[in-house]
């Protein structure tokens, strides 16, 4: 029983490769789908501000992933509207830091104020 | 695990044929490097556990793929995405700490802020105190005033009163208040005649201003000498100055300072009547004893200057 498990997971196995060296298959439609909706959700949080380089990348990747999956290479389409959204997510990621750690830099800053207005009262007194 | 050892074993032979794969993958490397330092941050785990899973999973693919000597940018893709995976997690676990660490500073800005309240309470609350003290001082101050005031207005009234008993009590002796202050007359009937040696009859009246001046030791007395029209003028000049200077030996007698007893000798120049009568002439005789502020000042008011 288990042998003949082994053996049909083989020959799909076997399959799937052939398939992927040949580049065949449904267009990654979903995948693509969801590179563009990180990318748009990346600059809805200022990426475009905070974390430009990677938003470009992500840009570049789609579109390259777009043409891709238009002449049929699904596999790379696939792989590049990933990467696409990976990067989208990780432009979001960074640009939400860096604007958590400019607030902080902020209250900081009114803290340093507050503290120096005392001190130069103290020193009236 | 035999099912694996079979699977890749089976992948082996058309992969072989496939590709041919260089000794290291640079996107691998880095990607391993990434994916093990963010799996050393406990921050990581904790905000970007999910990330972090994906990232090890994509690494691994990556391996499996790298061993298994698949296409290189199998490889690739695979190493990208799990150094992604690993990124995203590290800028979490940033933002999470800057959260951190906003929290405490806003905790740190309301406790700087009420320091800086209730410094500035203090600073209100000892600037009150101190405009206290002083509208206590100022009106201290005025009290003091107040009662000084009341003082020599008492002062001003005791000797008014003294000097009222002394004309009560003393026969030819007249106190007035005047423009020059508080007067004091003694009568010509108080002198020998055209002489100015005091009759013993003035012992009374020396006596209690004596006992005046040593009551108010502040007090100064401006002695006048002064004649009626009869005779020359130089002889009532002299006259007026002996007499004035008379009553003030007999003060020096009773123990009066000199300093505080100023003569002067007006002859005829200052009548209080008309010389045309007998009456008038013997009220002009006389000697006006002008008794000093107390600060042993004579008003501005004086007509007469002093020698």
């Amino acid at each position: 029983m288990t042998e003949g498990i082994t053996f049909i997971t083989a020959f799909i196995a076997v399959a799937l490769l052939a398939a992927g060296c040949a580049s065949s298959g449904d267009a990654p439609v979903q995948q693509l789908a969801r590179a563009e909706s990180s990318i748009d959700i990346a600059e809805q949080s200022g990426a475009r501000e905070y974390s430009a380089a990677a938003l470009d990348e992500a840009r570049d990747k789609l579109m390259v992933a777009e043409r891709a999956s238009s002449e049929e290479d699904y596999e790379t389409a696939y792989q590049l509207a990933t990467e696409a959204e990976l990067d989208a997510e990780f432009a979001r990621a960074k640009a939400s830091r860096v604007k958590a750690e400019n607030s902080l830099e902020e209250i900081q800053q009114t803290i340093e104020t507050l503290r120096r207005e005392m001190d130069s009262r103290t020193v009236i007194n | 695990m035999r099912f694996k050892a079979l699977f890749i074993m089976t992948l082996m032979l058309p992969l072989a044929a496939c590709s041919t794969l260089p000794e290291s993958v640079g996107e691998l490397e880095d990607a391993r490097q990434l994916v093990s330092a963010v799996d050393r941050d406990p921050v990581a785990a904790e905000v970007a556990g999910q990330n972090l899973t994906r990232a090890k999973q994509a690494l691994q693919r990556a391996e499996e793929a790298y061993d298994e000597g698949e296409d290189l940018e199998d490889i690739r893709h695979h190493a990208y995405v799990a150094a992604r995976y690993a990124e995203i997690a590290q800028e979490r676990a940033a933002e999470s700490r800057a959260r951190t660490a906003i929290e405490q500073s806003e905790a740190t800005r309301t406790r700087v802020l009420l320091q800086a309240r209730e410094r500035q309470a203090a600073e209100a609350r000892m600037l009150a105190e101190a405009r206290g003290e002083e509208a206590e001082r100022s009106m201290a101050e005025a009290e003091r005033q107040r009662e000084r005031a009341e003082m020599a207005v008492a002062e001003a009234s005791r000797l008014a009163d003294e000097l009222a008993n002394i004309e009560t009590e003393l026969e030819n002796v007249k106190a007035e208040q005047t423009e020059r202050g508080l007067v004091l007359t003694l009568s010509d009937v108080l002198f020998d005649t055209a002489e100015a040696t005091l009759k013993p009859g003035a012992d009374q009246a020396i006596d209690r201003l004596a006992a005046f001046l040593q009551e108010s030791p502040d007090r100064a007395l401006l002695i006048e000498g002064h004649t009626d029209a009869r005779g020359t003028e130089a002889f009532n000049e002299d006259l007026s100055e002996r007499r004035a200077n008379a009553v003030r030996d007999a003060l020096v007698a009773q123990g009066i300072d000199p300093q505080r007893l100023r003569t002067v000798g007006l002859g005829e120049g200052y009548p209080v009547a008309t010389n045309d009568t007998v009456a008038g002439q013997q009220e002009n005789r006389r000697v006006e004893i002008i008794v000093s502020d107390a600060e042993g000042e004579f008003p501005d008011s004086i007509r007469r200057a002093a020698n």
